[in-house]
């Protein structure tokens, strides 16, 4: 089903249209709310939050700007109130042990220092670096200028990078 | 490890081309672009497997929470509105039906109809341009809100129609026309909250 009739369905409230969303974007959503909150009980939690609000305002979501911009935007707003009032939790996502992936002490090192990222700094690095969105959507999401997401990825690296030189 | 050129590049105030041609007699910018990549290539890997299935339900019991609280917020509003357009009718239908009606104290003097005219037709010309430009909105309203506001000025148009009618017979009754302006004003200011709510809502 193309995109524009899976937004029509959720305008009028059905259920089936956001379940369909669900599908098409759990993934991104959970990860990103993953490394922005720092656990899943907490990714999770956001990612409910964003649905809500979606719900409330597709009526108002006119088509000018991507939906997954519109979404992602939503997102992000919803992990940064969330990191705003809750202490970020430096406890490793609960997969991670159990997942096999190579090279666990770099990806150990590199998902602490993620976390003790600035805000914005860190919603750019994930955005970018984890997620794969262009610097240019990243500004449109956070509603900031595409220079300044490139000054925060550049911090970003750079607090990175000496924290995965010396693994 | 530092190098100025390389943060130029980073931050987009050097061109791609330029900084290449640095970076081939700098060995610092050369390790910084490795460290880079190594970085890139393990936070790529940050995308563990999640379990999407298990979110879902708790998603779709808080979205059906919302619909039944936004209906049951609605139905209210919308038997509060039909009770007053019924009544605002009945007062009208009560008023041109009443024995004795219209008394003579009651009608206009020429000028001050000609002015009520006036009034009308701006009213009507602003209510045509509101109408188109509500048309699209309440098409992509949300499909009960957008119902609610088409019920109201169905309602109001229904007012509208009976008052022209009355004044066909009585064109200077002082009180027809009141009623004739409060519903041309009611029905402006609904299609103008319904463009301008949209506004508010991104």
């Amino acid at each position: 089903m193309q995109e524009s009739d899976i937004i029509a369905l959720c305008r009028k409230g059905e259920m089936e249209g956001y379940r369909l969303l669900y599908e098409r974007f759990a993934r991104p959503l959970l990860h990103t709310g993953l490394r922005m909150l720092g656990n899943s009980g907490d990714a999770e939690d956001a990612v409910q939050e964003t649905f809500v609000k979606v719900y409330r305002a597709i009526g108002g979501f006119r088509g000018t700007a991507r939906f997954s911009t519109w979404l992602f935007r939503i997102h992000m707003r919803v992990c940064l109130d969330m990191m705003k009032k809750r202490r970020p939790a430096m406890q490793l996502a609960d997969t991670d042990r159990r997942s096999p992936v190579p090279d666990y002490e770099l990806t150990l090192a590199l998902k602490k220092g993620v976390d003790t990222l600035p805000r914005q700094q860190k919603a750019c690095f994930v955005l970018y670096a984890v997620e794969g969105f262009r610097q240019q959507e990243i500004g449109e999401i956070l509603g900031i200028e595409t220079g300044t997401v490139k000054a925060h990825i550049h911090h970003a690296k750079q607090r990175l990078r000496s924290l995965i030189e010396r693994e | 490890m530092h190098c100025p050129t390389y943060d130029a590049y980073d931050t987009g105030t050097l061109s791609e081309e330029e900084f290449h041609l640095h970076a081939r007699q700098c060995g610092v910018c050369r390790e910084l672009i490795r460290q880079d990549e190594r970085l890139l290539r393990a936070a790529a890997s940050l995308q563990e497997p999640v379990d999407t299935a298990g979110v879902w339900p708790g998603i779709e019991a808080r979205l059906l929470q919302e619909r039944r609280a936004a209906a049951a917020s609605r139905s209210r509003t919308t038997w509060i509105l039909r009770v007053a357009a019924v009544l605002v009718c009945g007062v009208v239908l009560t008023r041109l039906l009443a024995p004795g009606w219209p008394a003579p104290p009651d009608l206009l003097p020429r000028t001050a109809l000609a002015e009520v005219e006036q009034a009308e037709q701006a009213y009507a010309q602003a209510i045509s341009r509101l109408e188109r430009e509500a048309a699209p909105v309440l098409e992509s309203m949300d499909t009960e809100l957008a119902l609610l506001y088409r019920d109201k000025l169905e309602t109001i148009d229904i007012q509208i129609s009976r008052c022209r009618n009355a004044l066909q017979e009585n064109p200077g009754n002082t009180h027809i026309r009141r009623y004739m302006l409060a519903a041309l004003q009611d029905k402006k200011e609904t299609l103008r909250e319904v463009v301008r709510g949209t506004s508010h809502r991104t």
